[in-house]
């Protein structure tokens, strides 16, 4: 697979086992993003600002977020996320076990633009992450081999503005 | 309380009550040599002590009478007459400057005394009782110490779903979607006991999660504010029927709800007494009487509207009432009627949260009623 057409998605949870689910229906619904992952808030945030930099890949197109990890919880990404006009326009969409309605106002309020209660059947599992597909896209465009951080900047905020503030997607996921 | 000393002496001869009233003495004020200065002052001092002494029972009788809640109440009174028979005494010192009363004086005396004995016997043995009454203080300290407990408790039950919604819901999840994906990878080389192992495992996984998450609810019922508008209670059964069609279709019940009036509540939490009720009264029908029949129906009383909802199942054994509203109590097997023994217990919390009361009526085989109010303080409107 050539990574430079693939989409670029970020997976920030402390349970490899939920990464490798996650991949796994991905791939189950036709959709192969090229992934990075960080295994708590603190090291997303550090990955961000590395991409933000230039010193690492551009930024990705989509990032999933757990809620509750060690050292730094998602909560605390969003409100960083919300904090940096230059994250402004990448969508995050929290993807969690915790089914809090609280949590669930807490992280729409913060800017995620969907809000995903990890199902306990793996068809379930599969089905919730449709909207990520979506949001990701079709992977089969023809986005420039590695495009300068203003391309990718102007390709992703209709995008992201779109997502966030659209409420039939998150609508789509309360089931 | 009249004067007290012509009355007990009411009984005695002619001759002595001629006698009580007789004053053949010199008056007080000839010991005095009738100088103005010593009797003004004995004079308006001992009329103002009897004016004090006769206003001071007044004040106890009004007390006791208002403040039913206070012990001793014998004591006041016997106080109130000790005090009525003192401000006499100093009444008749009074008089006896003048008119020399002294033997209705001597009377009074007598039955003062008597009086203050008679005090003095019952105050004694409530002296040690008095003394272990806790003080405003202690009682004070006491409340703030609960109210503290409370709070406490609150925060711990809050902390608790918290943790419940995630800490335990994440291992359980990981089973669960681990055993659909054994199942999909490994099924085909599983024999069909190993295959009905994992349908065991999953099944119970998921009973888990529903039992966790009616807990869920249930601590959660104490986050949601109470509400001060009235909601019309005939959409709230709406809700309910909505929630429950699939159920109510497949055991083709037949509800018939009369016009409800409406009650200061939220809307969701009426659904949810409702859809609990109406569930129930739907689950809990009788195989061989066809198809359940329930009814909702409403009655305004003074200060409360009194909901029922009564069905034709088969009934509950009066020896259950209390144990049906408790969480986690099941009277029936999980075969038979399935469901995770939260339901009525959510009912009752949401029902005394809002001040009102839940019971039931039944009996085994003959349909159960089951009744909450809600208090209604408002204009009673139909």
């Amino acid at each position: 697979m050539n990574t430079s057409t693939a989409k670029r998605l970020l997976i920030v949870d402390d349970n490899e086992s939920d990464i490798e689910l996650i991949t796994l229906a991905l791939e189950e619904l036709g959709c192969t993003p090229a992934v990075s992952t960080a295994s708590n808030g603190a090291d997303a945030v550090a990955l961000l600002d590395q991409m933000v930099t230039g010193s690492s890949a551009a930024l990705p197109d989509a990032m999933l977020l757990d809620l509750n990890m060690p050292r730094m919880g998602g909560q605390e990404v969003l409100a960083y996320i919300a904090s940096q006009p230059a994250l402004a326009a990448m969508p995050v969409a929290v993807l969690t076990t915790s089914d809090s309605p609280r949590d669930r106002a807490t992280c729409l309020q913060l800017g995620a633009c969907l809000y995903i209660v990890k199902a306990y059947r793996l068809a379930e599992f599969v089905a919730s992450l449709k909207p990520i597909v979506e949001l990701l896209g079709p992977a089969t465009g023809t986005p420039p081999p590695n495009p300068p951080q203003g391309g990718s900047a102007t390709a992703t905020p209709m995008q992201a503005s779109a997502a966030r503030t659209d409420p039939p997607r998150i609508e789509r996921t309360r089931t | 309380m009249t004067d007290p000393a012509p009355a007990s002496q009411a009984a005695a001869p002619e001759g002595w009550w001629d006698q009580l009233w007789s004053s053949s003495f010199m008056p007080h004020g000839c010991c005095y040599n009738w100088q103005p200065g010593i009797i003004w002052s004995h004079v308006i001092s001992d009329a103002i002590i009897f004016l004090a002494y006769y206003s001071i029972p007044l004040i106890l009788f009004a007390f006791v009478r208002k403040r039913r809640d206070i012990p001793f109440n014998a004591i006041f009174i016997i106080f109130g007459v000790f005090i009525l028979a003192c401000g006499t005494t100093h009444l008749l010192d009074v008089i006896d400057v003048y008119v020399p009363l002294y033997r209705l004086a001597a009377a009074v005396k007598i039955v003062t005394a008597i009086v203050s004995i008679a005090a003095v016997w019952m105050l004694v043995p409530v002296l040690p009782q008095a003394l272990a009454l806790p003080s405003l203080k202690t009682t004070n300290a006491r409340l703030e110490s609960l109210t503290g407990d409370l709070r406490r408790s609150n925060a711990e039950l809050e902390q608790f779903a918290y943790i419940a919604s995630h800490d335990l819901q994440e291992p359980l999840r990981m089973i669960s979607v681990h055993l659909d994906l054994l199942s999909r990878s490994h099924g085909a080389r599983l024999d069909d006991k190993g295959r009905s192992h994992i349908d065991v495992a999953t099944a119970g996984a998921e009973r888990m999660r529903q039992l966790i998450s009616s807990l869920l609810a249930f601590a959660r019922i104490d986050q949601i504010p109470t509400a001060t508008e009235a909601v019309d209670a005939n959409l709230a059964v709406a809700d309910a029927l909505q929630n429950l069609a699939e159920q109510i279709a497949q055991s083709r019940a037949e509800i018939a709800c009369d016009p409800l009036p409406r009650v200061p509540m939220e809307r969701g939490q009426l659904t949810l007494i409702f859809q609990n009720l109406i569930s129930n009264a739907v689950k809990f029908g009788r195989a061989d009487s066809g198809p359940p029949q329930v009814a909702v129906r409403a009655a305004a009383r003074d200060g409360e509207v009194v909901f029922s909802v009564q069905d034709n199942g088969i009934g509950i054994d009066p020896a259950h009432f209390a144990r049906i509203f408790l969480i986690f109590q099941r009277i029936h097997d999980r075969k038979t009627f399935a469901g995770s023994g939260i339901g009525l217990a959510s009912v009752k919390k949401v029902v005394e949260r809002h001040g009102g009361r839940i019971w039931v009526e039944s009996r085994p085989g003959a349909g159960a009623t089951f009744h909450f109010s809600i208090p209604d303080h408002r204009e009673a409107a139909p």
